[in-house]
């Protein structure tokens, strides 16, 4: 009743004082000054530093180039060897290697994790705060981390091969198992991530649904499927694609544990565009790997919008 | 179907779930804390101990001379202090320009605000290793290399967009009756902005400081790029530097490792409720 009465009263004050103290006009001016005024630091920032340098890129990967000098321009000559290089070609197999065996199990383990911390159980808070400490830890400390646990000759998981009368294994020295000895620490760091957003998401589910599922016979599969999964699905998409993204934009992870190697086993585009532009100085050539992996982000963006639109519609209908 | 009956039949329907739903989460957490563990336990044994096979899991002396040798021979505080340094900076740069920007864009209606809400959302599809390398290009020209002021700038400039939607989120929670009502009382825009909104949204900000703390904390990418020299080399770059350096020992390694992953874990601890608020309105959206 108050409340009402106040603002009724805040009301009117606003439509005497806009008659009286101020024009419509200067009114509309001055807020568009103030809006122009706060958007513009803000808008410049991430213009200048997120999205020129994308042209800029785009200009670079046009030019052979020595050093960090641009020679000559090439169109898009530095595409085409890139694209017919086999390492390269071997390299792109490696991300998608990287990215969808790393995708198939974090985001099952998260969502898994993510509705058993959502199923009432005891110490679910000691639970939560132990399961998403990785997400907090750095990626050069989870390759340090990992590279210490792996120690051939004194790590625990060499003692473990002891015991159980198997060889000492040289993780890191084998392609196929370097692979997932890098999967296996990027998992450990990245499952977090997807099991929060699948946290949050499950946090919609109105907690009656669940329960009639339950009066109505379903078991945890049935209810999982019928009641919680609708609420899921477009945080599903969306997760995958993040996380996605996520992978195949990592760097630090991997360049430290293996340095792409041995060989070039576990080198993905991220790493190789980081090597080329910042170890071997091709700046020409990391601009073009950069390039692609910004076209790859692109698709993978759009899929998702579409993916998002057509659930959306489904859901409507 | 009495409702004793059906007391009865969900609690022993659920007796066994939740011991095998405990048994499951202690086995992940288990496997999670491993490395973690590992390296904590690692950093307090002497040398010798380290080197012992088989390996023991506890320390029989303990020691702190890892800690010791990492603060006098590895200069992990010229490290420490330039994370300090460029982090704070960051956060207030960042906060500056991503408030108005989320207020604006959360109060007012007008004809760009769609752009500006693509133009932010679109930045989540630029991997940071693309524009690194023009940044780089720039950052020499401009003799802003190994400089604080580049990083300042890279660090403000990606988290603007992250922090502007988790800032908008708490906005557009506040009645815009609040600030014409401050408004009326003689306060300008800017006033009521500054004195009305703000303070309202603190919790907002909180969650805006841990996301940037993490991030800046954490960092290696952006830092390695654009430092040749020590001058402005943090903290993780220090400690990716310790393992192209001879003669650092596991001890040594794992101490510096457990000075520089405590900060984010502690403040994760403390913060979790703002920390997975923040990430996930963050993440939804973005």
């Amino acid at each position: 009743m108050i409340e009402a009465v106040v603002s009724v009263f805040v009301t009117l004050r606003r439509f005497c004082s806009r008659a009286l103290l101020a024009g419509p006009r200067s009114e509309w001016r001055e807020e568009r000054r103030f809006i122009v005024a706060s958007a513009m630091p803000g808008i410049f920032l991430v213009v200048a530093v997120s999205f020129y340098p994308i042209l800029s890129a785009g200009w670079v990967s046009m030019h052979q180039t020595r050093y960090l000098r641009l020679e000559r321009f090439v169109g898009l000559d530095n595409y085409l060897d890139l694209l017919r290089d086999p390492a390269f070609r071997e390299t792109f197999v490696n991300t998608l290697v990287y990215v969808l065996s790393s995708l198939v199990v974090t985001v099952p383990l998260g969502l898994g994790l993510a509705l058993l911390l959502n199923s009432h159980l005891p110490f679910t808070g000691a639970f939560r705060a132990i399961l998403i400490a990785p997400w907090v830890v750095s990626h050069p400390v989870a390759a340090l981390l990992w590279l210490w646990v792996l120690e051939p000759s004194m790590g625990p998981a060499s003692y473990l091969l002891d015991l159980a009368g198997h060889a000492r294994i040289y993780f890191l020295a084998d392609p196929t198992l370097a692979m997932v000895t890098v999967i296996t620490a990027n998992i450990w760091i990245s499952y977090p991530f997807p099991m929060i957003l699948f946290l949050a998401a499950l946090k919609t589910v109105p907690e009656e649904l669940r329960e009639a599922a339950q009066v109505d016979g379903a078991g945890r599969w049935a209810t999982f499927r019928y009641a919680e999964f609708p609420f899921l699905r477009s945080t599903l998409l969306s997760t995958m694609v993040l996380v996605g993204m996520l992978y195949g934009n990592m760097v630090a992870l991997i360049y430290l544990m293996t340095g792409g190697g041995p060989l070039i086993a576990t080198q993905t585009l991220a790493v190789v565009a980081f090597k080329q532009s910042f170890m071997q100085f091709k700046i020409g050539l990391g601009a073009t790997t950069g390039v692609l992996i910004l076209l790859m982000n692109i698709i993978l963006g759009v899929c998702y919008i579409r993916l998002l639109r057509h659930s959306g519609e489904e859901t409507v209908a | 179907m009495t409702v004793a009956f059906v007391g009865r039949l969900s609690r022993r329907y659920w007796t066994g779930r939740v011991v095998a739903g405990v048994a499951v989460l202690t086995i992940a957490s288990g496997i999670v804390l491993v490395p973690l563990v590992w390296a904590f336990l690692t950093s307090v044994k002497t040398s010798d101990d380290i080197l012992r096979w088989p390996p023991t899991l506890l320390p029989s002396p303990l020691t702190l001379v890892h800690y010791v040798n990492v603060f006098i021979s590895r200069g992990i505080s010229t490290y420490l202090l330039n994370t300090v340094v460029v982090l704070l900076a960051t956060t207030v740069v960042t906060l500056c320009v991503a408030c108005p920007l989320a207020y604006v864009t959360a109060r007012f209606r007008f004809r760009l605000r769609g752009v500006i809400l693509l133009v932010i959302l679109a930045t989540v599809m630029i991997p940071s290793i693309t524009i690194l390398l023009p940044l780089f290009l720039i950052a020499q020209q401009l003799g802003l290399l190994d400089s604080y002021t580049i990083l300042i700038l890279i660090y403000s400039a990606t988290m603007t967009p992250q922090i502007v939607w988790v800032l908008r989120g708490f906005f557009l929670t506040i009645p815009l009756e609040l600030e014409e009502a401050a408004r009326i009382d003689g306060c300008s825009r800017l006033t009521a902005f500054l004195y009305v909104v703000l303070p309202l949204v603190r919790p907002g900000l909180g969650a805006a400081c841990v996301l940037i703390f993490v991030y800046v904390w954490n960092d290696f990418l952006i830092n390695v790029t654009m430092s040749t020299t020590e001058s402005a080399r943090m903290i993780q770059v220090g400690l990716a530097k310790l393992i192209t350096d001879t003669g650092v020992s596991w001890g040594e390694f794992m101490a510096f490792t457990t000075i520089i992953t405590l900060p984010p874990v502690i403040a994760f601890l403390l913060l979790q409720r703002h920390f997975l608020q923040s990430l996930i309105s963050g993440a939804v959206k973005g």
